[in-house]
C-alpha cells in the first residue's frame, strides 16, 4: 500500500474504530488500484483545482462501512490540508533519529513517530526505514514505559510480518527486534496474536458453514422445485381423472335412461 | 520463495492497536488536532 493515512475526520460515525486513508491519487487507477478499491471501501473525489483524492475506511465491520462512509467532497477537500505523505515521513525520521541520537527525552508522540513512520512508510522504501526505525527502537527500548514498549513491539512485527517476503531477511529483523524488547510485552503480543489467530479460524469455520447451509438451501431448492413439477403432474393427473369421472356420469345417466 | 504471511489486514491491525492504545497521542502524532476536526465538521453542517 502505497498512499499515506490520516485519522477519519467525522469523528462521531468513525473515528473510534476506523482510521481513514487519505492519499494523492497521482496515478490512474489500474487493476492492482481497482483491487485495492474493491477491498477498502474508498470514494474518489476528483476536483479540478486539486490532485484527485482517495479516502478509504479501513477496519470498520463489514456491515457497517458501506452505509457509514457517506460524506460530501467538501468535507474531504477539508482534510487535503492535513496531508501526510511521503515527505511528512522523512522529516518525521529526521526528528526522531535527531532527537534519539542526541540523547533528549523523548515525548509520547516522539516514540509513537516510530510506529507512524514503519506504518506509513512507502512500499519502496519500506525495508531500508523499517530497519532504520528498529535500529532507532533498539536504541531508546529501555527507556520506554511497557504500554509504549508492547504497542512499538506489536506495531513493527505486524508490519515486518507484511514487508517482508524473503524469510531470512525477516527473521534477521525480528530477532533484532525480539532480543531487546522484555519479555512481558512479548508475551502479551503472543496472547493477543493467539486471540488473532482464532479469530481468523472461527471466521473460516463460520464461512465454512455457511457454505454448508448454502449447498443445504440448494439441495432443497432443487427438492422444492421437483415437488412443484410432481405436484403440477398431480394436478394434471386428478384433471384427467375429474374428466373421466365427468365422463363416466353421463354415460351412467345415459345407461339409467335407457 | 516467498513468506507465507501471518496477517490479512496488517495495515488495519496496526492502526488498531497504536489507536486503541494511545488515542490522542496518536490523532495528534499524525496531525489531525481535535479543534480542527470540530472546525471542519461545523462549516459543513
Amino acid at each position: 500500500m502505497d498512499s499515506a493515512y490520516i485519522a477519519d475526520p467525522d469523528y462521531e460515525e468513525l473515528f473510534e474504530r476506523a482510521a481513514v486513508g487519505l492519499g494523492h491519487q497521482t496515478a490512474p487507477i489500474g487493476d492492482l488500484k481497482s483491487d485495492m478499491i474493491g477491498k477498502y471501501d474508498i470514494q474518489l473525489v476528483v476536483d479540478e483545482q486539486l490532485p484527485t483524492l482517495m479516502v478509504y475506511a479501513s477496519h470498520l465491520n463489514d456491515a457497517g462501512s458501506k452505509l457509514k462512509l457517506v460524506r460530501t467532497p467538501s468535507d474531504i477537500i477539508k482534510l487535503y490540508f492535513l496531508d501526510l505523505g511521503e515527505k511528512n515521513i522523512s522529516e518525521r525520521l529526521t526528528n526522531v533519529k535527531r532527537k534519539i541520537n542526541s540523547e533528549v527525552k523523548l515525548t509520547t508522540e516522539d516514540a509513537l513517530n516510530l510506529g507512524v513512520i514503519v506504518l506509513y512508510s512507502p512500499r519502496n522504501r519500506a525495508h531500508e526505514i523499517t530497519e532504520e526505525v528498529v535500529r532507532l527502537y533498539l536504541k531508546i527500548v529501555d527507556d520506554l514505559n511497557r504500554d509504549m514498549e508492547y504497542t512499538l513491539y506489536s506495531v513493527i512485527s505486524i508490519l515486518l510480518d507484511a514487508y517482508y517476503d524473503d524469510e531470512k531477511e525477516y527473521r534477521r529483523i525480528k530477532n533484532m527486534l525480539d532480543n531487546k524488547t522484555s519479555s512481558d510485552s512479548k508475551c502479551q503480543y503472543a496472547s493477543q496474536e493467539a486471540m488473532i489467530e482464532s479469530l481468523n479460524f472461527a471466521k473460516e469455520d463460520l464461512q465454512f458453514a455457511n457454505e454448508k447451509l448454502d449447498a443445504a438451501n440448494r439441495e432443497l431448492d432443487s427438492a422444492n422445485r421437483e415437488l412443484d413439477s410432481a405436484n403440477h403432474e398431480l394436478g394434471i393427473a386428478n384433471e384427467k381423472i375429474a374428466m373421466l369421472e365427468a365422463q363416466n356420469a353421463v354415460l351412467n345417466d345415459k345407461l339409467k335412461g335407457k | 520463495m516467498t513468506r507465507n504471511r501471518k496477517y490479512n489486514k496488517p495495515f488495519d491491525l496496526c492502526h488498531s492497536i497504536l489507536f486503541n492504545n494511545f488515542p490522542a497521542e496518536y490523532t495528534s502524532t499524525i496531525g489531525v488536532p481535535g479543534n480542527l476536526l470540530k472546525k471542519s465538521t461545523d462549516v459543513f453542517i
